[in-house]
Order: structure tokens, then sequence, then C-alpha cells
């Protein structure tokens, strides 16, 4: 098995998991430094562990609901724990969001089972989780081998009873817990579009010296809303924020996710691992 | 309001799309639940709601490249899965676990969903089953037996008692769009697809028997209804009957019946 180092001051090149990733590594040999992996696919398809005899895996999560009211199983924390330390993954990436939330009744009287989701949601942006994110992981966080960090959530719509920014939301969390980011520059994206802010401006406020892995992938715009889409390029406005964040810090980790079609053309993802590349100065 | 609360509204709309229709229907049940209507964003609450479906179906884009493509360049994605998640919702269908059945079910949801008088749709339409008609006959096992490496037929002239057979399996569509030219605007970068034009045209797939490739025969009507008929049973004749001919097929149909022949993809057998 092949595990990934990563030494402070130099970024490691990866790509997320797709069924089209495979193919492209063995084409592309030495070209990409691990792959992305989310915990639900191996934990559906345990033979895909297989892909770290070739290269170094990084375990990914959306099980946690770590912005969440209702906590993950602890079959499922336990099964967690134990990709990590099977994988030895450096960290592992799980989204600033909920994925799981009580059940709706309309006579409030009766228990209901909680909805569980396939695709993680944007949170209440308010200081009530804030405070739910800092007890998740000071309940998460011992029971895990190795640092949890937080991606950022695209944001589509307005949710009810915000009360920041999400800017100011990861902000809060920052400054609430001791805990590193994991900066979706494409989820940045389309929440400085949809919420109507500049991303150039609300990128500095950030607080990047937190930020452990870097995400990059496309996005579309439709129905008047712009939509995460790694069947797609990312736009030249991502790459342009990469740059600002490379002139603050430097990532242990950047992943091109270009993992939604089978299809996505080798051409272009050769390309943009160039031009990756060539922004953190492996060219 | 409570975060605890939204966060239920908002998984339950997005995992039962059928949920939203109601609040919109019935704002004021949102009340129940601590949440004031004028708050939720049920619009974009349904739009996000087909994303999460369209992540879904990730698997069958293997299958259907360009129709995604296509969906995506025509910005269709997100309408077309919102309102298929509120179908299956208001259906009480789960998703297929595999990804053939669930290509299967998005094709009988377009077909009704779908309008065609709407040129992005009516591509849709043509793509969708263009590219479904491939998959399927690249999946379907080659049959053997005799003959089975033959690919064109010999130039036998047909008569009233030839018996036509398919060599092989076709798969037969009318479209109002060539696929083929459509998928050709859709690798361009930046795609322009007002341009295409839709004009009726007649599509036969075909995979000879134990042939690797699959051709595409573009057909005049007369010889896509023509195909449409054979069923290895009926004589020349009895075609020209059931495509309203008289007793005694006229010179131009069994000249039609020889191409299809000549192609390969009909074998002009005798009568039993």
């Amino acid at each position: 098995m092949k595990f990934l180092d990563t030494p402070v001051g130099e970024t490691r090149l990866g790509l997320a998991y797709g069924t089209g990733v495979p193919g492209f590594i063995e084409l592309n040999p030495g070209l990409i430094d691990y792959v992305e992996l989310p915990f639900e696919q191996l934990r559906h398809s345990p033979e895909l562990g297989a892909l770290q005899d070739t290269i170094p895996v990084v375990l990914h999560c959306a099980s946690m609901s770590i912005a969440g009211f209702v906590s993950p199983s602890a079959p499922t924390v336990e099964a967690i724990k134990r990709e990590a330390e099977r994988t030895r993954t450096p960290w592992i990436g799980e989204h600033l969001a909920f994925v799981s939330a009580d059940g709706l009744t309309e006579n409030t009287d009766e228990p209901s089972s909680p909805t569980a989701l396939t695709y993680t949601v944007c949170p209440q942006l308010s200081d009530e989780t804030v405070e739910r994110v800092a007890e998740n992981l000071a309940t998460l966080q011992p029971r895990l081998p190795v640092p949890l960090i937080l991606e950022n959530s695209p944001q589509y719509f307005i949710v009810p009873g915000s009360t920041m920014s999400m800017v100011d939301f990861i902000c809060a969390v920052s400054a609430r817990c001791d805990v590193g980011l994991l900066l979706d520059l494409t989820h940045f994206l389309i929440t400085s579009l949809n919420t109507g802010v500049d991303p150039v401006v609300e990128i500095e406020r950030l607080p990047l010296e937190r930020v452990v892995e870097i995400h990059v992938s496309g996005l579309n715009t439709q129905s008047g809303v712009a939509w995460d889409d790694h069947a797609t390029p990312a736009p030249a406005l991502v790459f342009e924020l990469l740059e600002r964040v490379l002139q603050r810090v430097r990532p242990l980790a950047l992943t091109l996710e270009y993992n939604w079609s089978p299809t996505f053309p080798h051409a272009i993802l050769q390309a943009h691992v160039a031009r990756t590349r060539r922004l953190l100065g492996r060219g | 309001m409570n975060a605890r609360q939204v966060h239920a509204v908002l998984a339950a709309g997005v995992e039962n799309p059928g949920l939203i229709a109601r609040w919109r229907r019935e704002p004021q049940l949102l009340r129940s639940y601590g949440i004031e209507p004028d708050t939720v964003d049920l619009d974009g609450l349904w739009k996000f709601a087909g994303l999460t479906v369209k992540v879904r179906h990730n698997a069958i884009r293997e299958d259907l490249p360009l129709t995604f493509r296509l969906m995506s360049v025509a910005g269709l994605e997100i309408e077309i899965f919102a309102a298929y998640a509120g179908d299956r919702a208001s259906k009480g269908a789960r998703y297929a676990s595999t990804a053939e059945a669930r290509a299967c079910d998005l094709v009988d949801f377009l077909e009704h969903w779908l309008d065609l008088e709407r040129p992005g749709h009516s591509l849709l339409w043509d793509m969708l089953r263009h590219e479904r008609a491939l998959a399927q006959l690249t999946k379907s096992a080659p049959p053997s037996g005799p003959g089975a490496e033959r690919v064109g037929g010999p130039r036998t002239a047909p008569s009233s008692a030839t018996l036509p057979r398919v060599r092989g399996k076709i798969i037969l569509h009318e479209m109002r769009s060539d696929p083929r030219a459509v998928g050709a605007a859709l690798r361009a970068s930046a795609p322009r697809l007002p341009g295409v034009l839709l004009e009726p045209a007649y599509f036969c797939y075909w995979r000879a028997d134990a042939a690797k490739e699959i051709s595409i025969v573009q057909l005049d009507a007369f010889g896509f209804y023509i195909l449409s008929f054979v069923d290895g049973a009926r004589s020349a004749a009895d075609l020209n009957r059931e495509l309203g001919g008289g007793k005694k097929p006229t010179r131009a149909f069994l000249q039609l019946l020889g191409e299809l022949g000549a192609l390969g993809i009909l074998e002009l057998g005798r009568p039993r």
C-alpha cells in the first residue's frame, strides 16, 4: 500500500476519485500524488481500497453531519476510524454542512425517524450552528486517529434564520474551534455568486492560514443559480482565486474534482493538472 | 428560528420534493414547524433537490455523455432533475439500484415530460434515444450462427413472395435532428446549438449478427416504415399491403427492399 507524505511547504496534487481516474493515473504515471476517496464509496465498495496499491489515498467524508443536530451512528464513526487507520490518510475532509436531520411530523408529540440524505446541505449560518459545530467536533475528533478538516459548503439559497454570511460563519467556526479548513474554491465562488458578494474581496477575509487542502472543480449556472459541477472544467475565476490564496498560504494538498463524468476528457484534465502544477511551482 | 427545525424542514423537502409542492400551496404549514413561510426560498430548495438527484444519476453518464452535455449546454439539467425528483416523490418511487434501470426510468419520465415544441427539448429527446440505442446495441450479446459474419447481402431481386428478415438487431427512431451533427457541435468548447436544424430524420441503428460495429443508417420515410413492419413472418406482398399498397408490390417497393438487402440489414429469403 502507498501512503501520502505531506511535508510542510509543499503541496501534493490529487484527483477526486471517479471511475475514469484509475485509467488516467495509469496513462500518466507520476503526474498525480494521491487520490481522494469518499469514505461512503469505500464503505459501499471495499474493493476500491485496492487503488492504494497504486497510489496514496486521502479520505473524504460526507457522513458526520458536522453542522447538524443529528449525530452519526456509532458504527458509522467506527467505520470512518477504521478506514482512516487502514488508509493512513493524513486527515479527513468533512463538509461544514449537515446530511441528516430530525424527521418531520405534523404532530410534534410523535417521534419520527431522522431524515438521512445522500448529499450535504448548507446549514443555517448562525451562532447556534457555530456552537453545534464546536460540540460535534469536540465529540468526534477524539474518536478519530487523524485531524478533521472542514470544507465550506456551496450556498444555493438563503437558509432561514441565518444571521451571517458564509465567510463570517467560517471565521466564527475557526475562532471557536481549533480546526483546519478544506477550502473548496468553487463552492466559495458559487456562494459568492449566489449571495451577491465579491469573491475577490471576500476571499481575503477568510482565515487562510487554516487552509490545509484546496478543492477545485467546475460550476454551471442554470435556472438563475450557480451550481457545483464536477463534470465541467473550473472557470478562470477559480484559478484567479487560487493564485490569490497561494500568495498567502501553502496548503498541504490540492485536489481537482472532475469526478462526476466517467468520460471527462483526459486532454482537459491534463491541461488543468499542468496549470495547477505551474501555479504550485511544480511545473 | 431554531436551526434544528430549519434543518429538519430543509432535509424533508430535499428528501421528498412533494412536500415543497405542498408548502407552495399551503405555506402556513411551515408555521407548524416553527418556520416563517416568507423566509424559505421554496424555489431554491426545489432546484437544490434537483441537483441532488442529478448527482445520484452520475453512473448513467457513461452511456449518455452527450445527453448530459446537451442538458448542461441548454441549461436544462436542474429544471429536468428537479421535475424528475418531484415526479418520483409524487409516486412514492425509489431510485433504481442499477445504472441501467435508472436510465430506463429517466427515459420513461422524459418521454412524457419533455415539450417537443421547445427546440432544446426536441434535441435532447433525439440525443437521449441516440445514445440509448448505441448503448443497447453495444451491450446486446451478438448471436452466433451460420452466415453470422456476412455484412453485405446478395443482390437478389425481391419478389412478392420474398420473406424479408432483419439480419441482426435494429432500433428505429424518428427524429427531428441528426444527433451525429448535434454531437459534433457539442464537442466544441463553446457549443452553438440554435444553428442545428429541426427537420424530420429517420434513423436505423443496426448491429449485424456477430458484428462488433454498430451502423447508423439514415433512411427515407418509406424505408423507415418498411423496416418497422419487417417481422420475419410477413412476405413482401404482406408488407406492401400493410403499408397501404395494393395486392401486388410496386417496383419502387421491391427496389427499396432490394437496397435494404444489399446494405445487409435485411435478409431476403424465400417463403417457408
